[in-house]
């Protein structure tokens, strides 16, 4: 067991289907990625907060994985 | 020196009151993570508590000003750090959440989850890797305590009810497929939550932030079910904490937190069987009241202030005391 995965997300994750999981889970990560990523270019334009966009820059590795996963499982149920 | 004007002295509280605001706002985003995952994610409110995250997660980021370069105080820089660090926190929640993780078995999840959140923690760490310092296991003597409390904590989270590494029966693979996920995302817990939280918040808020990282690390384990099992994590997470604030290096708890893994998850099930044993209750006392003995231990006093400012004596940087007699002058009855 670990902090990092509890057990709890795990089976809710297990019961899901890919669409629902992605439909749901998948959107809120989806969606944070998308406002993370902005405000990332935002502050890189502007070049006031450097020490944020670095901060940034590191936040948005992890949800890209999770998004990128997703997408690239989603894309390969279609293929026949 | 010439005494600073009314102007100077109202920037100079200015740059306190934002610093201590700061300060609060980490406190106040741990809090808001506890109480998350203790009022929705342990009761499996998941999709709510993954949004409460993600909305989390993006204020902690946003905390300060616009243009940084009006942070001028050091305490002011580490407590916005501090803020900034904790958003890594709900945020692995976020992440956790959005795997695709359905037809992965549990160590593959595991990993998709440690390796990215770990590299994120390795980079916006405080305090460079120089030569492997952070992972360092000097000073000995509190690493020696730390992995003494993690071998003993091992044993009381396994009677508590910590789940196996590998399921009864495993093949060899999976065995050691099992037990390496477990190292690693031991590594990378210890990474997050004591190399990163701890010693940003420690810096902005002291002992306070030791304790609030500790917090922070046990509320990940809310959901476990048991309520010993929580407090031997919640323990661990003190254990380990005082540790990294006496060596300010990372190398005993990691060792610590791998041995509280194995222990509890291959080694003891391997050993005891925990549904024959008489009375589990009393096992899990004496071994919170051993590791509670450990704790104490560590608790070393400071040295009395004529003792440091033995003018023979270097404090460095880290915390290391260094004697300086070969440069003592000679008494003229030295032999």
């Amino acid at each position: 067991m670990t902090g990092l995965l509890p057990e709890v997300v795990r089976d809710t994750i297990g019961e899901q289907s890919l669409y629902s999981a992605s439909e749901s889970f998948g959107v809120v990560a989806f969606v944070l990625l998308v406002v993370l990523l902005l405000e990332q270019e935002a502050l890189r334009t502007m070049r006031t907060a450097p020490d944020r966009a670095r901060v940034l820059s590191a936040l948005v590795v992890p949800l890209l994985v999770a998004v990128m996963l997703t997408i690239i499982l989603r894309v390969t149920k279609l293929l026949p | 020196m010439t005494p600073p004007t009314t102007q100077e002295g109202a920037g100079a509280s200015d740059r306190r009151r934002r610093a201590n605001l700061y300060v609060a706002g980490a406190l106040l985003g741990a809090a808001l993570f506890t109480a998350v995952e203790a009022g929705l994610v342990a009761s499996g409110h998941l999709l709510e508590a993954q949004i409460a995250d993600a909305v989390l997660a993006l204020a902690l980021v946003n905390v300060g000003p616009l243009r940084e370069m009006k942070v001028t105080t050091q305490r002011e820089a580490a407590a916005l750090a501090a803020v900034r660090a904790l958003a890594l926190v709900p945020l692995m929640r976020v992440v956790g959440l959005g795997l695709p993780m359905r037809e992965w078995s549990e160590p593959v999840a595991a990993l998709a989850i440690a390796l990215p959140i770990g590299l994120v923690a390795l980079r916006l760490a405080p305090g460079r890797l120089e030569g492997g310092s952070l992972f360092s296991l000097r000073p000995l003597r509190p690493n020696l305590y730390a992995l003494a409390a993690g071998a003993a904590l091992g044993l009381v989270a396994y009677l508590a009810g910590a789940p196996a590494l590998f399921p009864d029966g495993a093949a060899g693979e999976r065995i050691a497929l099992g037990v390496a996920v477990g190292v690693l995302a031991a590594c990378v817990e210890e990474l997050v939550f004591r190399g990163l939280v701890q010693r940003t918040l420690q810096r902005a808020a002291g002992r306070l932030g030791m304790l609030t990282a500790g917090t922070v690390f046990a509320a990940t384990y809310l959901d476990a079910g048991s309520t010993a099992l929580v407090l031997s994590f919640a323990l661990a997470g003190v254990v380990f904490g005082h540790t990294v604030a006496r060596t300010d290096a990372l190398g005993g708890a990691m060792a610590g937190h791998v041995l509280l893994v194995v222990g509890a998850g291959a080694v003891w099930p391997q050993v005891l069987d925990r549904s024959t044993l008489p009375d589990p209750e009393v096992w899990i006392v004496l071994a919170v009241a051993i590791a509670g003995a450990v704790v104490v231990a560590c608790w070393r006093p400071r040295r009395k202030r004529q003792e440091l400012e033995d003018p023979w004596e270097l404090v460095d940087l880290r915390g290391r005391r260094r004697r300086l007699d070969r440069h003592r002058p000679r008494a003229p009855d030295d032999a």
